[in-house]
């Protein structure tokens, strides 16, 4: 049979009965949506999750010394010398006593009760505090020339205030911190970054270090803010930036990039999606071979004319092979615009930019067409098995 | 078309039926034979060994000299559309194709170039007064015209045999008398033609009779 006329064959079944066509392709509709909404899906979820990824871990350096240069290169100078640096936002100290340290909060009325708690302390200056990036609930942050002048101010995070039961106490508080009166300005209720602040009070670096008996031997680290992408490059620029008569003495490092974990997750993802996508496309599979399996049986005696009239088996075969890998077709190309559709509605219902592969809106089709030749290897087979005599007898 | 000694049997509930005995039967240019017999008594199985639609348990099937169990089932195939064509009871149309492309369809599987079909078809649209109809499809056709579009169909590779299974068996009578007299003019013009049947008159219309009882073929001559 010449190609003209065996395609015409295959499309005349299918064109005269659109619904059932539409029916039996159904099945592959929805596995070649779901294979384009599953892939779609996984690559806009990864956008989003290296958004979160890169835009909260990846951009902080902290360095380490040795104690005995620790308090030098946490100088006023050497801060802002590091944060002339190409990439840095901000950078300070933070130090952070070994131990938790009493601190007890003072009622603002006489006759209530004062409540006293364990504590940890932390001691940064403002540079610091941009690195950590405090939300306040209410209050302010404690300033440079507070800083400066070495006052005794102070932030409490809101896991600290309700131990120490001020919570809900107006502002501002009074505490003690071994003994040591702060005025509390301000209630930290989240981080950005080092969310060991929430269970912490916070006093500046400098009135720290006038308290010896509270800091002990601790030595501060250098905690820096960078600009996506530049970690690596501060990292390696600060150790001759803030001690360059012996830069070995200094380590600084990005937090580990999550690089491994990231394509870990993103690599699980996207092998459950496409399995499940997979899934589809099989169930969409068994559907038409089914369909087509009862048209055959159904179509018995018009199989019978076929071959009285000179249809070789081959050539019924290939009709209703033609006929199943065009309804696969038909359902791919359908199944393409339902999973653009649905994935554009679901990206936009959270706020994720949609991306899908353009390979993706270009291979769909084809899975259609070779879920459809697959699915009517079986029926064609059936069909060009028949016994002309007996389907002629129906 | 030559039967030696063609016999068929098959297996029913581990029962061997026979549903042709040895059989020997020559068909000539321009033959006009009835087959006949009551319900099972082998009619449609001859028909269909003539049809080359089944292949014979024993014996043997000659076309043009060519014995067919010799051949494949594609070779069978094309002997079959090029020298035999088929007129059944229930029409056997296409029903969402037109009364053309009914027509077309055993040119399609011979191969033939779409230049030619054309001319063809209109001719075998002729032949049985159904030009005007071409582009209808079979549903809004009367018994009669269906019919005739399936002997137009039958035709249109110029066969030297028609077979014929109750041709008349769907229709009123006088469509049945215009399909007869169709039968009659091909054969006129050198078309041998095969008919079975259960109406004595549709058999008197025939040269030769074949009576089939219980397999067995027993040959008459009626003019």
């Amino acid at each position: 049979m010449r190609v003209r006329d065996a395609l015409g064959e295959a499309l005349a079944e299918p064109t005269s009965r659109p619904g059932r066509a539409l029916l039996t392709a159904l099945g592959t509709v929805l596995g070649v949506g779901l294979f384009v909404l599953t892939l779609g899906l996984t690559a806009s979820t990864g956008a989003a999750v290296n958004k979160d990824f890169n835009a909260l871990i990846s951009t902080e350096v902290d360095v380490s010394s040795s104690p005995t240069i620790a308090s030098t290169i946490a100088e006023p100078a050497t801060m802002a010398r590091a944060e002339r640096l190409r990439g840095v936002l901000t950078a300070g100290p933070l130090l952070q006593p070994p131990s938790t340290v009493r601190v007890t909060h003072y009622p603002a009325r006489p006759g209530d009760g004062t409540a006293t708690g364990q504590i940890s302390v932390l001691a940064t200056n403002p540079g610091a505090l941009g690195v950590i990036g405090p939300t306040l609930i209410r209050g302010r942050i404690f300033d440079a020339s507070q800083e400066s002048l070495t006052a005794h101010v102070a932030l409490v995070g809101a896991a600290a205030a309700n131990i120490l039961g001020m919570r809900n106490t107006p502002l501002p508080w009074w505490i003690a911190i071994n003994d040591s009166p702060f005025l509390v300005e301000g209630l930290i209720g989240h981080t950005e970054r080092h969310a060991e602040a929430l269970l912490s009070v916070v006093i500046p670096y400098a009135t720290a270090k006038s308290l010896p008996s509270l800091v002990g031997d601790a030595a501060p680290t250098i905690i820096v803010a960078t600009k996506l992408g530049y970690t690596e490059a501060v990292a390696g620029a600060l150790p001759a930036t803030l001690y360059p008569e012996e830069p070995t003495q200094v380590t600084a490092a990005g937090l580990p990039q999550p690089t491994l974990l990231r394509n870990q997750v993103s690599g699980s993802l996207t092998a459950l999606f496409v399995l499940l996508a997979g899934v589809g496309m099989v169930v969409g599979m068994v559907g038409i071979t089914n369909s087509a399996v009862v048209s055959v049986m159904e179509r018995v005696s018009e199989i019978g004319v076929r071959r009285a009239l000179g249809a070789r088996r081959g050539q019924i075969a290939l009709q209703f092979l033609l006929e199943n890998l065009l309804i696969g077709t038909l359902g791919g190309v359908l199944g393409v615009c339902l999973g653009v559709t649905a994935l554009a509605v679901v990206t936009i219902a959270k706020g994720w930019t949609p991306i899908l592969p353009i390979w993706v809106v270009a291979v769909a089709p084809a899975a259609g067409s070779i879920t459809g030749l697959l699915a009517g290897v079986y029926p064609a087979i059936r069909a060009a098995s028949a016994d002309p005599i007996h389907a002629l007898a129906r | 078309m030559e039967l030696r000694e063609a016999a068929c049997s098959y297996r029913s509930d581990e029962l061997l039926v026979q549903a042709l005995l040895p059989t020997d039967l020559v068909m000539w240019h321009a033959d006009h034979i009835a087959i006949m017999g009551p319900s099972g008594s082998g009619k449609s199985t001859l028909l269909n060994v003539l049809g080359l639609l089944v292949r014979p348990t024993y014996g043997s099937v000659r076309v043009a000299g060519t014995n067919v169990s010799e051949l494949d089932d594609a070779a069978v195939s094309a002997l079959r559309g090029a020298y035999i064509g088929f007129v059944f009871q229930a029409f056997y149309l296409l029903p969402h194709r037109t009364v053309y492309e009914n027509v077309e369809l055993p040119l399609r599987y011979a191969r033939a170039p779409a230049a030619e079909r054309r001319e063809v078809i209109i001719a075998s649209l002729e032949q049985v007064g159904l030009l005007q109809r071409a582009a209808a499809l079979p549903g809004k056709l009367s018994g009669g015209e269906r019919q005739r579009v399936a002997i137009a169909r039958a035709l249109v590779r110029h066969p030297q045999v028609l077979l014929c299974d109750e041709p008349t068996g769907n229709l009123d009578s006088a469509s049945a008398g215009h399909i007869l007299d169709m039968l009659d003019r091909l054969n006129e013009i050198g078309i041998t033609i095969v008919v079975v049947t259960h109406d004595e008159d549709v058999a008197a219309r025939s040269r030769r009779l074949v009576m089939l009882t219980d397999g067995q073929a027993t040959e008459s001559i009626t003019e």
